[in-house]
């Protein structure tokens, strides 16, 4: 490993949808289409708020951590096999609904049509519907989510008595107030050491008040640099 | 989900160092330009006027307070640069020694360093042994703040924002891409001193829309300090997050600042030849000086109300668009300034 930090970052072409505007155009456009872009941007990161309804904490006791990455084209890749291959088998149509539900919602606001619920990343034709798709910040939210669950529930699960890739525990914190918790039942059989059931209710609280700490920091950056991008100057708000 | 390139992982790797605690903590210029401000507000407010005499006094000594501070702040960052820069040799030195690293087959951590943190496209890693989990966990307690490298800050503040594909992750290979972020993830790992193996312990991915996952690796259970080293990484999650708000505000000042000892310092150049042969001479030039420094500083404190606001927004803007268009001299400006603390 080489102690040396480089500050440059890798360079980006752009946001997409308009991902070639900004890096082909004159310098006129590439100023127009980066205006563009930024008002997109903060529009997305202000349609965030229309999506807080609560705060969700799961945890989970996983049989390992692999250390995968999110990448976006290559989770739609995933989740499309995984659509088309593992059809007939229960454990995936939850995950397949959900998939089909997200397309669906995604192209209905964006006004688009495919002849497939799920647009073929695969197919020249779905490719820029697909491209449409990731743009989308709620489309892309949700993708990690089913992505997260379908890594999951790749693993073998043949042994019945397993005590792996479960949620255990779950807390909803909503706006109003409301906070419902939910625990698994094998966080009351047997299968689990005293030890561990005691453990994991722990750490379950620990990652509730931390997230929820982290998630109003998250959301505090964010709201403020979308305020002064937004906001005219006519309508200071006077902080600095 | 893809696996991860090993090689990838620790591209950036960010040593952590803690800030002093508040009792250990002396004046800074912030506090010094902090007290200055109100002063300054007393002065302009409706106050009697032998108050405001008062404070016109207060306001003098404060001054000289922030030169002095400005003075020996400025010394210790040339130090910490120095040896940072000659801790950056040793470090390139003990990496390129044969065994004297702990390696596994997928990770290696150089010999001293007891707490790491990579980031990774959004994707952010705790890398530390038995001696930095005590290290952590001392700093939990005692309420410690992590110091985070600059360009650890900015990397977060802009991982907040999107995602970066490099072309080397997408199929096409044609260019990078950016998407909005969904999500960042936290992930700690524990390199047991003993036999060098590296352990994933913890998983969080935190969403924008309010979801936090949280994996908990099977294997961890039954280890003696699996509770010490979740509470370590929420504790350092938290750290990094909490520390994203950015007050471009507070570096206008330090700039300011740096013009008002500039002043001072162009002055004592000028009367250093006479101060060495005729100090006396030498004194009333020297008091100009000091006056001319105070003066850039109070108009500064009177102006700062009716500028920094506007200035801000600007500067905030012109990052976000710098960040976002592929001019690479821009965005590296717009980056440093995201690494601002």
């Amino acid at each position: 490993m080489t102690s040396s930090r480089s500050r440059s970052t890798p360079p980006v072409s752009a946001i997409p949808p308009t991902p070639r505007s900004a890096a082909q155009g004159q310098p006129n456009s590439l100023v127009r289409g980066a205006v563009q872009q930024i008002e997109r941007f903060a529009n997305a990161l202000a349609e965030v708020l229309n999506d807080i309804t609560a705060l969700e904490v799961n945890t989970m006791v996983v049989s390992t951590i692999t250390g995968a990455k999110f990448l976006p084209e290559e989770a739609y890749q995933d989740l499309f096999a995984m659509y088309h291959s593992h059809g007939e088998d229960d454990k995936y149509q939850p995950l397949r609904r959900s998939l089909e539900s997200s397309c669906k919602d995604c192209m209905h606001k964006m006004g688009m049509t495919s002849v497939n619920i799920v647009p073929d990343p695969n197919n020249p034709t779905d490719q820029p519907i697909v491209e449409m798709l990731l743009s989308d910040g709620e489309f892309l939210r949700n993708l990690r989510k089913l992505s997260e669950l379908e890594a999951l529930m790749g693993g073998e699960r043949s042994d019945q008595n397993n005590i792996t890739d479960i949620i255990y525990a779950q807390t909803v914190i909503q706006l109003d107030g409301d906070v419902i918790n939910r625990f698994h039942e094998q966080l009351f059989s047997d299968r689990l050491s005293a030890q561990d059931k005691e453990f994991l209710i722990h750490v379950h609280s620990e990652a509730v008040t931390s997230g929820e700490s982290n998630w109003r920091e998250l959301l505090k950056f964010l709201f403020d640099l979308v305020q002064r991008v937004i906001l005219r100057p006519g309508r200071d708000t006077g902080r600095s | 989900m893809t696996p991860s390139d090993p090689s990838s992982k620790l591209i950036a790797p960010y040593q952590l160092g803690f800030a002093p605690l508040e009792r250990e903590r002396s004046l800074t210029i912030r506090d010094a330009l902090a007290a200055v401000s109100r002063t300054v507000t007393i002065i302009q407010g409706g106050y009697r006027p032998f108050v405001k005499l008062k404070a016109v006094g207060v306001l003098l000594g404060q001054i000289f307070t922030l030169l002095r501070v400005g003075l020996v702040q400025g010394g210790k960052g040339l130090g910490q640069w120095l040896g940072r820069r000659t801790t950056q040799r040793s470090r390139t030195t003990a990496t390129d020694r044969p065994g004297q690293a702990i390696a596994s087959s997928d990770l290696a951590m150089p010999v001293g360093e007891q707490v790491l943190i990579t980031a990774d496209h959004g994707e952010f890693e705790f890398h530390f042994t038995p001696d930095g989990l005590d290290r952590l966990t001392e700093a939990c307690h005692q309420n410690r703040l992590p110091q985070l490298p600059d360009q650890l800050r900015s990397t977060i503040r802009q991982a907040t924002l999107y995602q970066v594909i490099p072309p080397t992750y997408r199929r096409t290979r044609s260019r990078a891409i950016a998407y909005a972020q969904s999500g960042m993830s936290f992930c700690t790992v524990y390199h047991d001193g003993k036999d060098g193996d590296a352990q994933r312990i913890v998983r969080t991915v935190l969403s924008i829309d309010g979801d936090l996952l949280q994996q908990i690796s099977h294997h961890a259970l039954s280890h003696p300090r699996c509770g010490e080293m979740i509470a370590v990484h929420h504790w350092l999650s938290g750290q990094l997050l909490h520390q994203l708000r950015l007050s471009i505000s507070a570096y206008i000042d330090k700039i300011m600042v740096g013009g008002s000892l500039s002043v001072f310092l162009v002055n004592c150049g000028h009367s250093l030849p006479l101060l060495v042969t005729e100090p006396l001479l030498a004194l009333p030039q020297l008091a100009l000086g000091a006056i001319a420094s105070m003066g850039w500083m109070v108009i500064w404190s009177f102006c700062r109300a009716a500028m920094l606001p506007r200035l801000n927004r600007w500067v905030v803007r012109w990052v976000w668009q710098q960040l976002i268009t592929p001019q690479s001299r821009g965005r590296s400006l717009a980056g440093w300034l995201l690494g601002l603390q």
